[in-house]
């Protein structure tokens, strides 16, 4: 169970999160999980456009909580950074023996960067999203606890491209997203490791959470029994 | 004397091309190459490198370089408008005058036009393989 110097499910998931992005990042894209208040451009160049990711806000849902477990939904932003140069046909326009007519051609066949960096962000938010949304990581790295699975309904939501930035030599664009999934967290505190045994017990209609591990997600609704410890 | 021609003339040559000026090579849409000025000396021109730039909508401190080229319209048969692409020719290194490096001059990226005093302005984009 998580207390106050064990990491709770949701940081747990921050960083598998992280690894799962980055067992498919090679030759696409790079995550950085720390949030960069400044960079180069030249950073998020071509393929190693940037993915961050990080745990940005979340609610212990008071509806499905007990005193020792509650809901927590958990919302992670990802921002994706991208920058791309023109490109042109640079064999003829750097050949000294170019004529003006092969010159021209070459030029006008020029693509301006804003025009390739806009479909480098989709690109990247089409990777992302498959490699998130595949139901083969439903859990997003998170093992399952005696059968149980820890995340339920991550879903992506709130996708927004920025306006794309021309005024330096590399055309550069920012876009975000949320990742918003629900785990179960459970509260010990400071408490010893040996639990006692409380003189007052919170079931519900449902489910007896005597079992911290792979207990099930706590519905709404709760009685208060005593019994005799 | 006719200050205006005099400063967009020898005013305008002494600051861009005198002891800053590098070497410039351009290309129009045409694929005709202008590498001297009026006189038949080299063509130079101003060149700037760096700058800080900011994404307004992230908010983040985003560092671009921003290559800028400042010529004389007197120097050129053929002024760079908005709308044209241009290959632009400069060195990235100004103690290294000689080694030149490919640029690209945007059909999105509109030139600053100095008409009063004769200058032109472009901001070229790196340029890659296709």
């Amino acid at each position: 169970m998580a207390g106050i110097d064990t990491p709770m499910v949701f940081e747990n998931l921050r960083d598998t999160i992280e690894a799962l992005l980055i067992s498919f990042s090679t030759g696409r894209f790079q995550v950085k999980s720390e949030q960069v208040q400044s960079y180069g451009a030249e950073e998020s160049e071509g393929t190693l456009r940037i993915v961050q990711v990080f745990y940005s806000d979340g609610d212990y849902n008071e509806a499905r909580s007990t005193r020792k477990f509650s809901a927590h939904d958990c919302t992670f932003e990802i921002n994706y950074i991208a920058s791309e140069p023109s490109t042109a046909d640079l064999s003829v326009i750097n050949n000294p023996l170019s004529t003006p007519a092969e010159l021209a051609t070459a030029i006008a066949a020029a693509t301006d960067g804003t025009r390739i960096v806009n479909k480098s962000i989709d690109t990247l938010r089409r990777m992302i999203s498959q490699i998130i949304l595949d139901p083969v990581n439903n859990q997003l790295g998170l093992p399952q606890i005696n059968g149980k699975n820890q995340v339920a309904n991550p879903r992506l939501t709130n996708f927004r491209k920025d306006q794309i930035n021309d005024t330096g030599i590399l055309a550069t664009v920012t876009a975000s997203e949320r990742l918003t999934v629900r785990v179960q967290e459970s509260f010990v505190g400071a408490t010893p490791a040996v639990a006692v045994q409380p003189a007052i017990e919170l079931t519900n209609e449902f489910n007896t959470l005597t079992d911290p591990d792979g207990a099930d997600p706590a519905i709404s609704g709760a009685d208060i029994t005593t019994s005799t410890p | 004397m006719d200050l205006r021609a005099h400063i967009a003339n020898a005013g305008t040559k002494l600051s861009i091309e005198g002891n800053f000026g590098l070497p410039v090579i351009l290309i129009d849409p045409d694929g005709v190459t202008y590498d001297t000025n009026e006189d038949g000396a080299q063509l130079k021109g101003q060149v700037l490198y760096d700058r800080d730039n900011e994404l307004p909508e992230s908010g983040d401190d985003l560092v671009v370089f921003e290559h800028r080229i400042t010529l004389r319209k007197k120097a050129l048969s053929r002024i760079p408008k908005a709308g044209e692409k241009w290959i632009v020719k400069y060195p990235l290194d100004s103690t290294d005058p000689s080694t030149l490096s490919t640029y690209f001059m945007s059909e999105k990226k509109a030139p600053i036009d100095g008409s009063s005093i004769g200058f032109i302005t472009i901001f070229p984009g790196k340029l890659i393989q296709s």
